[in-house]
């Protein structure tokens, strides 16, 4: 039997007041440089399913390697769902209207990592590894390599027929250099959707990152405190992802009437020069795909126009609940969880200055590249630079030690006080919630200029 | 599993027709969970799923690995691990033979037998609880049971199988107030069946933190602060670049700072640390690795000096050194070197004096974005989360847009106290608190 006929053929008959089964399969690719040697190479296949069902509100959700018995496990998760519906207040099952789609939706390729050998990726990744090892004081190397293909078919009770293929390549690739108990590491992470070529030439990129961290063992500790920093576009992307993104998620809000209240559209929170985007219908970029894990079509949601929220990103279930449009950012990592809401490309829009104009009368500053990591807890984020240069007198100078951020929603944004026209991409993170990472994201910003920011010391 | 069994010895013997010699390593796990969100009951979920990897050394000494959970390809391990061999890493070792294993507590079946019924009877409880005293809370409750079995059998003759379970329970209780987000949580795991005094005492717990947090003060700024971290706080910022340093992985690349330090004194001598899998139901209770290799105690820092890496077979070997049991893996994954059950050993402070002594200093008791530094040089640094202030011996309140940074090191060197009573934070460490001083403290003025 085909996958629809057996994905359609198990929720004949459901008994719940929504049903939906996923049915997936991976292959990847995985190396793994460490110090001089390769240290691991991994190649992995999985295949498996998920159900979930919806009654009075309620969620049942099993996931199973076997998907012969998707029948049976289509009636567990009812089940579940039936008996835990007893214990909620009864207020229905509420989705937004998402009309039926049946289409096969091909994998977005421009240069496939599946038609290139394990002979080459290997050899690039050694070749970059040799490139570190070349500069004097490195104590040791990362470099990781990945590469994966997902197909998931997604059927629903609602008529929904959607196969869709994604190809991913990703790498991590840092140097360490050590100096007695001191050990510093630079680098820097990279990914594309369908594209091996993400991976090549990118030997000056390499020799970057090792002399940085033999640098940084000289670069001076910064002091804790509240300074101005400029952002490059790579950090400001991570930086609008946790800042703003995570808030803009509407399962924040949904069941939360207080934070829905704070977060009310046309609320402002800072100048007209503040424009944030996201969509998974922007095109070719790794938080790209035509349907999200609900079957709902991929969308472009402005979050923030002029520096007032206009927008949030939703699953059925959540848009239902607010009286908003379903966005199509539920997705699912694998067929282990369900859809949650995430972001997919997330952006700050240029502004009409340039680089030169954020540095003017800087006199005490912090220019912060390259990221790190970054995390959000509601208002709260904090997020990490790999670069970090001072700024004295409108001019960047000497590299001090990468620094840590942390703000506040409803006071860091209203600090932005100008924003460049020189935006540009990251697609090296992933994005991790609810234990599903990492979540294929892209974001990205021009360079950005936030007055009082907290930097963590070094 | 005797299925599976069948797999394995055939996966085995396909195996060592192509190469040197081979192991099979074989998962099958099954779990639960109840949560609730926004106080009500809002999801019951089961993940099942199992798998087989294969690792192979190839007879020019290589390394491959494959794995699946697909059982209709399992046909295709063989064939994918000796591609991945032909450039693999060398392999520095061969699988190890039979040999004895201690005999450990892990597996209680009565958390297979706990009803969604009843873990929804725990969720509703708590949120009771919460509510009873905190009404505007909003409660996210997750009740977990988990079965793990595992097998790894090999061609050296070794064949291991073990069986784990897991009861968890963890709260998160927010709490908005204008701008202001309060968020707390807590949770534990174990390896049996929880006790109701074991939930009891996470929602004591949060209770606690709660009322603590109700006022907002300002933090004190500098890095002479006395610190208190709490058991939760100590796991989240100190510990994990203080165990990167002991990972045989940074150890074999010589990434760890500790490389040419094993056997001298580098903490102060009340320091005592060490990973103990042998310790009945904990998360990481076990007899063996997941390459066969019996498990036993390794102790990190003894009085202050500092001890052993944990090692599994492969990083051993790069060390000059034996493995010492610690090589564990998911299904998808090769070993690495991982600890199970991180204990610090209590001090002789009474628990009220490690407040009580402090005239003004900070308590950490959740971090956001803890990791993000450099782990490796032992550098910490995150924002609190939860954080208190201590005024006159007593907690004066909650500190907000406050960051504490530091090096695992140099604090470690600068120990005021340790309490002498230890709380288990979720399933894999059992702490003590502790204050030091040398802690950066950085705050918004506001």
């Amino acid at each position: 039997m085909d996958t629809r006929s057996i994905a359609t053929d198990a929720l004949s008959g459901h008994g719940a007041d929504y049903c939906e089964v996923r049915i997936e399969s991976t292959d990847s690719t995985r190396i793994t440089f460490r110090g001089k040697e390769l240290d691991d190479l991994n190649r992995t296949s999985a295949r498996g399913g998920a159900v979930r069902a919806c009654v009075n509100g309620a969620w049942g959700f099993a996931s199973f390697n076997d998907v012969a018995l998707v029948r049976e496990r289509v009636s567990d998760a009812v089940q579940m769902a039936r008996s835990l519906s007893s214990r909620r207040d009864a207020d229905g099952t509420r989705l937004a209207e998402v009309d039926p789609h049946v289409e096969v939706v091909p994998a977005h390729i421009v240069k496939d990592p599946r038609s290139v050998s394990l002979e080459d990726k290997i050899g690039l990744a050694s070749h970059y590894n040799d490139l570190i090892w070349s500069q004097p004081g490195i104590s040791s190397s990362d470099i990781i390599y990945g590469d994966n293909s997902r197909r998931v078919a997604f059927c629903n009770s609602e008529g929904t027929y959607v196969e869709q293929e994604v190809v991913h390549v990703i790498s991590r690739i840092s140097a360490q250099a050590r100096a007695g108990g001191d050990v510093q590491q630079a680098g820097f992470s990279i990914g594309a959707l369908g594209d091996y070529g993400v991976f090549e030439d990118l030997d000056g990129d390499v020799e970057d990152a090792a002399s940085r961290a033999v640098g940084l063992l000289s670069a001076a500790p910064l002091q804790g405190g509240q300074r101005t920093v400029i952002l490059d576009p790579i950090l400001a992307g991570v930086f609008v992802h946790e800042a703003f993104g995570h808030l803009s998620e509407a399962d924040n809000v949904y069941e939360n009437d207080k934070l829905r209240e704070l977060m009310y559209m046309g609320r402002r929170f800072g100048g007209p020069h503040l424009n944030f985007t996201d969509g998974g219908a922007m095109p070719g970029m790794r938080g790209s795909y035509k349907y999200d894990d609900e079957g709902t079509p991929s969308t472009i949601t402005p979050l923030v126009r002029e520096g007032e929220l206009v927008g949030r990103l939703h699953s059925r279930e959540t848009a239902a609940a607010t009286g908003e449009s379903p966005t199509g950012n539920a997705r699912a990592i694998s067929h282990l969880f369900p859809p949650i809401v995430r972001m997919t490309n997330t952006f700050i829009e240029n502004g009409d200055a340039q680089f030169d104009d954020l540095l003017e009368g800087v006199d005490d500053g912090v220019y912060v590249k390259n990221w790190y990591g970054g995390m959000t807890q509601h208002e709260m984020f904090t997020f990490s630079s790999g670069e970090a240069y001072m700024i004295r007198n409108g001019e960047v100078q000497e590299a001090v030690k990468p620094v840590m951020l942390s703000g506040n929603l409803f006071e860091t944004l209203e600090n932005i006080d100008a924003v460049a026209n020189d935006r540009a991409v990251n697609q090296g993170g992933g994005c991790g919630k609810g234990g599903q990472i990492p979540l294929p994201v892209a974001n990205g910003s021009p360079h950005i200029r936030i007055r009082n920011c907290l930097i963590s010391g070094a | 599993m005797a299925h599976a069994g069948d797999i394995s010895e055939q996966l085995l013997r396909s195996a060592t027709a192509v190469g040197k010699s081979a192991e099979v390593f074989t998962v099958e796990s099954e779990s639960r969970t109840v949560q609730f969100e926004a106080n009500q009951a809002k999801n019951v979920s089961t993940r099942q799923s199992s798998g087989h990897a294969l690792r192979l050394i190839s007879r020019d000494g290589r390394f491959g690995f494959a794995s699946t959970t697909d059982g209709s390809r399992v046909g295709e391990l063989v064939d994918r691990a000796s591609d991945t061999a032909e450039y693999g890493a060398e392999a520095l070792f061969d699988f190890p033979a039979q040999s004895s294993y201690p005999s450990v507590e892990s597996s209680d079946a009565r958390v297979s037998d706990i009803a969604p019924d009843e873990m929804l009877e725990v969720g509703s409880d708590i949120v009771a609880r919460v509510l009873a005293e905190f009404p505007d809370a909003l409660c996210d409750v997750h009740v977990t049971t988990v079965r793990h079995e595992q097998r790894i059998v090999n061609s050296t003759g070794a064949e291991v199988g073990s069986i784990g379970t897991q009861h968890g329970v963890s709260v998160g209780a927010e709490i908005i107030s204008g701008t202001d987000m309060l968020s707390v949580w807590d949770g534990i795991s174990s390896g049996a069946k929880l006790l109701d005094d074991d939930v009891d005492a996470v929602v004591e717990r949060l209770l606690v933190n709660l009322r603590n947090a109700q006022r907002i003060v300002s933090a004190p700024v500098g890095n002479d602060i006395p610190v208190v971290f709490t058991p939760p706080g100590f796991a989240g910022s100190l510990l994990p670049p203080l165990l990167s340093g002991f990972s045989g992985t940074n150890v074999a690349t010589g990434s760890s700072p500790l490389i040419d330090r094993w056997g001298q004194t580098a903490f102060d001598g009340r320091v005592t640390i060490y990973d103990d899998p042998l310790r009945p139901f904990t998360s990481g209770t076990r007899g063996t690795d997941d390459e066969g290799v019996a498990a036993r105690r390794i102790d990190f820092i003894t009085d202050g000096v500092i001890g052993s890496p944990i090692l599994d077979l492969q990083t051993a070997a790069k060390c000059d050194m034996e493995s010492n049991g610690c090589g564990l893996r998911g299904l998808s994954t090769t070993p690495s070197p991982s600890t199970s059950f991180v204990c610090m050993t209590p001090g002789d402070t009474e628990p009220e004096l490690m407040i009580g002594d402090v005239e003004r200093g900070i308590v950490v008791q959740q971090l956001l974005g803890a990791g993000q530094g450099n782990q490796l040089g032992g550098e910490f640094r995150a924002n609190l989360s939860l954080g208190f202030i201590i005024e006159s011996g007593e907690i004066a309140g909650r500190v907000k847009d406050t960051m504490i940074s530091g090096n695992v090191y140099d604090v470690l060197n600068r120990v005021e106290a340790i309490s002498s009573d230890t709380q288990r934070v979720w399933g894999s460490r059992e702490l003590p608190t502790i204050r030091c001083t040398g802690v950066e403290v950085a705050a918004a003025s506001g």
